[in-house]
């Protein structure tokens, strides 16, 4: 058997994807500590104001895209506001459970918004252009580039940046970095903003990618969760490990199963990563 | 600078662990909190810092009305405080670590972060090769080291210790120890708890016995060496 390149081009595109959307769910975790179930209808809301801009409103797609990205950046804000905030001492387990609800309410509210059925970005349709045999498209590479872009630019943030530095000690340990002077809620502002920027880009990718749809973004949690995991919750280079990997497995993966079965690829691959490296790809044995 | 603590109370829950607690400074001085376990040592220091809510009493220092600041604006009046665990940020380089130390004054047009940390280097020497090295891959001493130099980095007035000798081998506590009269001889005001009581009230100026959340004696470092009832009740016969 041949491993045709053109699956594992596919899978580097949903692997770009799943990178950018864990990164941004394992942002949040890092500082709130709390597994958002609501971050993959922050994805699909994100892909449904660029929606709105693009294909209703006619406007360009740059456009819709700063739309949808700081839509949702200001959307992730408000939700915290007037729900997760109420919250803040609770444990974990109350915030997941809120945050399933917090998921349902979105979920419907877009569907009652542009209905049920799957929608596209009104983008030019063109023959997809081919490679050494690979069949790619243009949004495709854009997905790509942008995808390496917004990587790189989270590692400068966290690494070079006061508050980027102040975002891992407050996830290293919240009660320390008080301690040396940081006010965390503030802290905890800003990662809403940039994780619900990066939702919000992951679920336009997404619309691009494949079709926008309401449950869309629910339904990439798997992968999504399988990568933040695979590389170690909270950790944002495993996030990113973790999601081409996961991508990569799962497209190729069609090769040899049904497509139907991609997202068992991901937790398959997740509960070996798990067993194998129970503290994420790069995680030491700490604690 | 005058630090003044008054009929301190506070607890965990419903669980009442300080009751009444008195506890001034003054000057430059340097004062040990020593008293039996759970006697609510390191609750008053935390009471003290904001990471522990005061239920009665108040806290002054520099004249100023410290007691229900959060932990983020406690720093802001020049106090600075190392816990006794978890006092490093692991996941950190050491640079990171100390430019966390720096978080509170890095906007202010006086401080230069830069001549700052050289002069923590002076301090602590075996910091300097070890700049870009994750503060948990270091020993128990190194980090005892970094979270001193890290509380060190805004020049505080008042330096709140917990524990610093810790966990730590015997001839790194004597460095510990040395660091500590270092820093309080360049004119910082330290409070601390100590497990490792009589060599702490050596080097103290003052000691201040708490026991089941009352202060119990209090008197300088060498009376309460010399108190037979310290010595019995307090010190055991190590």
């Amino acid at each position: 058997m041949v491993l045709d390149p053109q699956f594992v081009w596919n899978g580097i595109v949903v692997g770009s994807i799943i990178s950018v959307s864990a990164l941004g769910l394992t942002l949040i975790f890092g500082i709130l500590n709390f597994i958002n179930i609501a971050y993959g209808d922050y994805m699909a809301t994100g892909a449904y104001i660029a929606f709105a801009v693009n294909a209703q409103m006619g406007l360009p797609l740059v456009v819709a895209i700063a739309a949808g990205v700081g839509g949702m950046a200001a959307g992730a804000v408000l939700v915290d506001k007037v729900v997760f905030e109420h919250f803040r001492t609770s444990s974990p387990v109350t915030l997941l459970i809120v945050s399933i609800g917090v998921a349902f309410f979105i979920r419907n509210l877009i569907r009652a918004v542009w209905g049920p059925s799957g929608n596209f970005y009104d983008v030019p349709i063109e023959a997809n252009p081919s490679l050494f045999g690979v069949r790619y498209s243009v949004e495709q590479v854009s997905i790509i580039i942008a995808s390496l872009l917004l990587l790189a630019a989270v590692y400068v943030l966290l690494r070079r940046t006061r508050i980027g530095i102040a975002m891992r000690a407050a996830s290293d340990d919240r009660t320390l970095t008080r301690i040396r002077g940081v006010d965390t809620e503030r802290l905890v502002l800003y990662v809403w903003i940039a994780g619900g920027a990066i939702a919000g880009l992951g679920g336009i990718m997404l619309g691009l990618d494949a079709q926008i749809r309401p449950n869309m973004g629910f339904t990439t949690l798997i992968p999504i969760f399988a990568a933040t995991i695979l590389g170690g919750i909270g950790d944002p280079k495993g996030a990113v490990a973790g999601g081409f990997a996961i991508g990569i497995l799962q497209e190729v993966s069609v090769v040899v199963i049904p497509s139907e079965y991609k997202f068992a690829v991901a937790l398959a691959a997740l509960i070996i990563g798990l067993l194998l490296r129970p503290d994420g790809l790069f995680g030491e044995a700490t604690r | 600078m005058q630090f003044e603590a008054k009929n301190i109370v506070s607890g965990y829950g419903d669980a009442r662990i300080l009751d009444g607690v008195d506890l001034s400074m003054v000057d430059d001085e340097m004062v040990c909190i020593i008293g039996p376990n759970g006697a609510g040592k390191s609750t008053l220091l935390k009471t003290i810092v904001g990471i522990v809510d005061t239920w009665e009493g108040k806290v002054e220092f520099a004249g100023e009305d410290i007691t229900d600041l959060p932990p983020e604006r406690v720093v802001d009046h020049g106090i600075c405080y190392v816990p006794q665990d978890d006092n490093v940020f692991a996941d950190l380089t050491i640079r990171e670590n100390l430019r966390m130390g720096a978080w509170a004054a890095e906007d202010e047009a006086w401080f230069d972060f830069d001549d700052r940390v050289e002069a923590v280097y002076e301090q602590f020497p075996v910091l300097r090769e070890r700049l870009s090295q994750r503060a948990g891959s270091l020993s128990g001493g190194q980090q005892q080291m970094v979270a001193m130099a890290t509380a060190l980095m805004l020049d505080p007035d008042l330096l709140i210790l917990d524990e610093p000798s810790a966990g730590l081998a015997p001839k790194l506590i004597d460095d510990v120890f040395e660091r500590i009269a270092e820093i309080n001889d360049a004119g910082t005001q330290i409070l601390m708890v100590e497990q490792n009581a009589r060599r702490a009230l050596r080097e103290s100026d003052r000691g201040v016995v708490l026991d089941m959340g009352q202060n119990h004696i209090e008197g300088t470092g060498q009376d309460l060496l010399d108190s037979e009832e310290v010595t019995e009740l307090y010190l055991g016969t190590t």
